[in-house]
């Protein structure tokens, strides 16, 4: 019990200080988003044509999204 | 020794990373509050090794006691008990001062009352207390060291780690920055183990040293004894040329002290 509340105030912490950098600099919002967007419909797939990586049965798009939303 | 004088004993501490062996065997007492200076070259194991205290990597063999507790067996209560001061600037810049420091009185887990206090104390001590509420991104490099050390004290740690504190500093930010050591060392007892490879730094603030070389403990002692081994007007270069495989040879050691010369009288 004591954990799971040290945990959240931890995780509260953290999200505090990331909303703070928003509200002063809200054009972080966006060049945050650009960079997953980028490697999604640019890199992604580029990549995912040329076959350069194994991925198995999973194609390479289904292989990396889980990573760069992450 | 008596274990509760002790704030740091290793015993024959190793790290592999896959063939290299980067921390061969250590062994070492810290005594409880001095500052304790490991020295080295680049590569010799130093950040390893504090790395292994400060419970950021798993030793492969051997064991350590920091502030009482065992790395391995009991990592939280270290952490709990212990500040680190990495190499690398680590300050988010896109907070303020008093943020960065309210930051870490939370995940420490400071009580909300003395949180105000507390960092308005350790801003003070640091000399930050005018620039609390500016964007650390604005800070110079030895105002921003300032501050993790700020952030390294606020739960008052019984053993502080630093990782080469000076490193990029100018000469008086440097001396700014050995100040506040010295009086957070004084002042509240704290155990200082720094890293560096600045002889005049580990002359000025060290009580103890040790020389790491390629992993290995070369020599280990008070700054004044080493340099008595070596005899002559030794200073603490000529130990550290001498045990950290700097000079393979005699000759090489008079090309040290000669290049040092050169570079004194150029100022």
């Amino acid at each position: 019990m004591k954990r799971a509340v040290r945990y959240l105030s931890e995780c509260f912490a953290i999200a505090d200080v990331e909303l703070r950098k928003l509200i002063r600099d809200p054009t972080e919002l966006f060049s945050r988003a650009i960079q997953p967007v980028l490697w999604l419909a640019v890199f992604g797939q580029v990549l995912s044509h040329v076959r350069g990586i194994d991925t198995g049965k999973a194609g390479y798009l289904a292989f990396m999204t889980p990573g760069i939303l992450a | 020794m008596a274990t509760d004088n002790v704030a740091i004993d290793v015993q024959g501490l190793t790290l592999k990373f896959g063939r290299l062996t980067a921390v061969d065997h250590i062994d070492a007492q810290v005594p409880r509050g001095i500052i304790f200076g490991l020295l080295g070259a680049n590569g010799a194991g130093k950040t390893s090794t504090i790395k292994m205290l400060t419970t950021l990597l798993e030793p492969t063999s051997g064991s350590a006691r920091v502030a009482g507790y065992d790395i391995a067996a009991a990592p939280h209560e270290v952490r709990r008990r212990i500040g680190y001061v990495p190499q690398m600037l680590s300050a988010d810049g896109a907070l303020t001062g008093y943020e960065n420091l309210l930051l870490s009185a939370r995940l420490y887990a400071v009580p909300r009352l003395e949180r105000r206090a507390r960092i308005e104390a350790a801003l003070d001590f640091m000399g930050l207390a005018e620039s609390a509420h500016r964007l650390v991104k604005t800070y110079s490099g030895g105002m921003v060291r300032r501050l993790e050390l700020a952030q390294a004290m606020l739960h008052e740690p019984a053993v502080l780690f630093l990782d080469e504190p000076t490193i990029g500093l100018d000469p008086v930010a440097r001396h700014a920055v050995w100040k506040h050591l010295k009086d957070l060392n004084q002042e509240f007892g704290t155990t200082i183990l720094l890293t560096t490879h600045d002889m005049e730094e580990a002359d000025h603030l060290c009580a103890d040293v040790a020389i790491l070389h390629a992993g290995k403990m070369a020599i280990h002692g008070r700054p004044a004894e080493l340099k008595a081994k070596i005899g002559g007007p030794a200073t603490l270069d000529d130990v550290f040329a001498q045990f950290s495989g700097a000079a393979d040879d005699a000759g090489r050691l008079k090309d040290t002290a000669d290049a040092r010369r050169v570079a004194r009288r150029l100022g």
